[in-house]
């Protein structure tokens, strides 16, 4: 039978909706949790030195992250992030002989084709998301190790370029500047836009979607271009930060990304997320990996625990999700 | 086989009120009623798909309960279902043991044995059909037997079989009647539920008339049995009473036309159709399940294309591409699955209500004005009553009259002069339905036009100006309300009679 709802239901509301902005609550004690045991345990964490570091490293993957959020608001996912990263900054390396501006463009401007090449391929040949992607994953980093045959570009002739992810203004990191930048641009867009608007519906059902008038396809491809775009302005910030570009630079980028929007709060099966919780959510990814590193994990073990975190934050958020059903 | 005082409740909706209901071995009892009068019900529960909530099911003298289809198996009834069951691509073997292989050893499948069961069963039924052919490649008589060969498989000593005939022509009916006749001589006792009325008083011994979930009467098929007794007997005395609307409209000539269909097709679905929709009517469309109504809706919006026949809107010739494209022509359709196709469940109420209308509720800057979105939203919350803590609420906690409700406040905030309404109340409780059918009314007093397709007949008559019959994807008939035909019982009459018609001309 049809689900008519029992009436005790209805007077729900404010209850649910509680349980909604827990997701954000819950990032906040998580946040304070992995901070004040991490400090007990591993008193340099809190040094101002460390604690800029760590800003400045949660904002190049949490900028990545809203690129992922994004795809996954629409009920899709882009595994590419990683080499769309790597692929974008190859194609600003070759440019890097011309001046920082016209290698910043470059990237953008790849990352944006790369996300469009995604979105293409999902709406127009109707293929399943984690197949495309998984597939332009390799493809895209084949082809920036074709083009640079496996070279790295060095940047100490690009000083504006090297300036993006190790300047500070304000005192303030220019990574962080720039991830809250495009976060809060992004959040507008998606609470007061009527892209926005359509970008979670066509999340949270595409079918009635696009019988209500919405062009899904042209939002999907929105959402990819915009996942490119994030992904390509990353790049920089971490490649300023080893003075050098290589083709490899992104490897693994994408976990992280979709590990971030999901311990977020962001679902994925669409229609579900806010920015606010992927900044939130990058701010306490990189918090916990720093705590790692400095207990002296090691770098090998440190990419175990990101995996396993990814899989712990999802049965988390099951268990957490499941009375709302 | 003996069922007492069966009740059987389900959100919203009383589905059987009492029912008794006996079968005895070797006979034919066929349940009739209209949609929705409890006969899937009952059967759904002797085969285990339902429990009662209150009642006594006793088999062979011995008081049982069926908890599962699996019990029903075990106690020996066995259900051919309407919707069919089988998978297309595996082979009528495959499909007959799907859940029941036989192994050797209990690992191994016994592939001989499976096939020599098969045929045996098959053979039974006076069918010789190549048992390793993929099911795809059969004809619909075929099947249908293959589905009744499956349920035969078990040995059941009572069958349900639910509309078997649906899909079939006379040949073929009168064909798998002969089998049914050979079972029934075997000793078995079968349930038969249908809608053709001249089928059901052929081959049935008894007949149980089932009105709003309860057993209204038992008829014995005689000579001199017509199908008009069953009908009004369906129907109960209560014929149009419950009518709110009673306008006639005789001034066709001044009427504003706004949509026209000449000839319009989709191959498979509709045939031909020719229409023309004036400025302020409610149009209803009855015909029965697969008559190609849904589909027809879906062209008008553009969900579904079409591929023959011109359409015109105010006098323009339109051919959509996408459902955009039908909302920007002033025409949206409000689906029978609203929980599918119509809404977002996750998301609230007033992001549901203005999801189509987004263009209308932005500022200079051309982002969403949200104080106008949200009086937008609570404006028509409030006009269609629409039961909600607020308009921040999620659909998904909404009950289905309201939820339906939203769907077509959708529309009406997107200003569209043509709704296409799929069984507006679908799933939804008697108050909720009355609600819907007074803003369906009140919207055409307000100068829209309205398509209604509903399977409840009555529902058409309390609300539209006239009525088309749709069967088999043509139009067969037109009822204004001012004619004498304007009656549950003719209409009936008309989609049961064109039904068998048009499967009769189809087997010549």
């Amino acid at each position: 039978m049809e689900n008519s709802v029992v009436s005790s239901d209805l007077d729900n509301g404010n209850v649910k909706k509680a349980i909604l902005k827990n997701h954000t609550f819950i990032l906040f004690i998580i946040l304070a949790c992995v901070m004040i045991i991490g400090s007990i345990f591993v008193p340099s964490l809190a040094q101002k030195g460390n604690l800029l570091n760590v800003l400045r490293l949660a904002s190049i993957v949490g900028l990545a992250a809203i690129g992922a959020t994004v795809v996954l608001l629409v009920g899709e996912i882009d595994l590419s992030i990683g080499s769309v990263m790597s692929l974008s900054l190859v194609a600003g390396g070759m440019m890097v002989g011309y001046g920082s501006v016209p290698a910043l463009a470059a990237t953008c401007l790849t990352g944006i084709v790369l996300g469009i090449i995604n979105g293409v391929l999902v709406t127009k040949l109707k293929i399943n998301s984690l197949m495309v992607t998984l597939g332009t994953m390799s493809v895209f980093a084949g082809f920036a190790n074709v083009v640079t045959r496996g070279q790295s570009v060095f940047l100490y002739d690009a000083p504006f370029y090297l300036s993006l992810g190790r300047g500070y203004i304000a005192g303030i990191p220019v990574p962080v500047i720039i991830f809250l930048s495009v976060g809060i641009l992004l959040s507008i867009m998606l609470k007061y836009t009527k892209t926005g608007k359509e970008i979670y519906f066509t999340g949270a059902n595409t079918r009635a979607a696009w019988i209500s008038g919405i062009n899904t396809d042209r939002i999907k491809l929105i959402a990819y271009s915009i996942s490119g775009l994030t992904a390509a302005l990353a790049g920089p910030l971490l490649s300023s930060q080893t003075n050098r570009i290589t083709p490899i630079q992104g490897v693994g980028f994408e976990l992280s990304a979709i590990a971030v929007a999901v311990l977020g709060g962001t679902s994925l099966i669409g229609g579900k997320g806010t920015v606010i919780g992927t900044i939130l959510g990058a701010l306490t990814f990189q918090l916990l990996l720093n705590v790692l590193t400095l207990s002296g994990v090691g770098t090998y073990m440190e990419q175990v625990l990101k995996g396993l975190l990814l899989i712990v934050i999802v049965v988390v958020y099951q268990i957490v999700d499941k009375p709302r059903k | 086989m003996y069922l007492k005082n069966i009740h059987k409740q389900f959100p919203g909706v009383k589905a059987l009120k009492g029912v008794d209901f006996s079968l005895e071995k070797g006979k034919i009892v066929s349940l009739v009623g209209t949609n929705g009068a409890g006969k899937s019900t009952l059967s759904n529960i002797i085969a285990g798909i339902y429990s009662p909530d209150e009642g006594e099911i006793f088999i062979e003298g011995k008081k049982v309960t069926i908890s599962d289809p699996k019990a029903a198996e075990q106690l020996g009834v066995g259900i051919v279902h309407q919707e069919p069951t089988l998978v297309p691509n595996m082979t009528v073997v495959e499909n007959i043991f799907l859940n029941k292989e036989i192994t050797k050893n209990g690992i191994v499948l016994d592939l001989k044995k499976m096939k020599q069961e098969s045929e045996k069963v098959l053979e039974f039924l006076g069918f010789h059909i190549n048992v390793g052919k993929k099911v795809e490649e059969l004809t619909l008589v075929e099947k249908e037997v293959v589905e009744i060969a499956k349920a035969m498989l078990l040995k059941p000593k009572i069958l349900i079989l639910d509309e078997v005939t649906a899909p079939l022509n006379k040949d073929e009916v009168d064909h798998l009647f002969k089998i049914i006749n050979d079972l029934k001589n075997n000793g078995m006792g079968i349930i038969f539920i249908g809608h053709k009325l001249q089928e059901i008083i052929e081959i049935s011994d008894s007949i149980m008339v089932f009105r709003d979930g309860k057993n209204v009467g038992e008829l014995v098929p005689s000579e001199s049995l017509s199908e008009k007794e069953v009908i009004s007997l369906m129907l109960g005395s209560t014929l149009n009473e419950d009518l709110i609307t009673g306008e006639d409209k005789d001034d066709t000539g001044q009427r504003q036309e706004v949509l026209k269909l000449a000839g319009l097709s989709k191959q498979g679905f509709y045939e031909d159709i020719n229409f023309t929709l004036y400025k302020g009517e409610i149009v209803g469309f009855a015909g029965l399940k697969g008559s190609g109504i849904t589909e027809l809706f879906q062209s008008l919006q553009g969900i579904l294309s079409f591929d023959g026949g011109d359409m015109y809107v105010k006098g323009k010739k339109v051919k959509f591409k996408y459902p955009k494209d039908g909302i920007e022509a002033g025409i949206g359709m409000v689906t029978n699955d609203r929980q599918g196709e119509g809404l977002a469940l996750t998301l609230d109420v007033k992001d549901n209500i203005a999801v189509s209308s987004l263009n209308y509720l932005r500022n200079r800057f051309r982002t969403l004005n949200t104080k106008l979105l949200k009086d937008n939203a609570g404006k028509y919350v409030k006009a269609l009553s629409i039961k909600t803590p607020s308009i921040n609420q999620f659909v998904q906690n909404l009950s289905g009259g309201n939820q339906q409700k939203i769907v077509i406040a959708k529309w009406l905030l997107r200003n569209l002069d043509i709704i296409l309404v799929d069984e507006p109340t679908r799933g939804v409780d008697v108050k909720a339905k009355n609600e819907i059918y007074k803003l369906l009314i009140n919207e055409k007093n307000n100068g829209k036009s309205l398509m209604v397709a509903s399977p409840e007949i009555r529902e058409l008559l309390s609300i539209c100006d006239r009525i088309l019959i749709i069967n088999s994807g043509r139009i067969v008939s037109e009822v204004h309300r001012n004619a004498k035909e304007f009656k549950e019982e003719d209409i009936l009459n008309i989609i049961h009679s064109s039904h068998q018609h048009y499967t009769t001309a189809q087997a010549m």
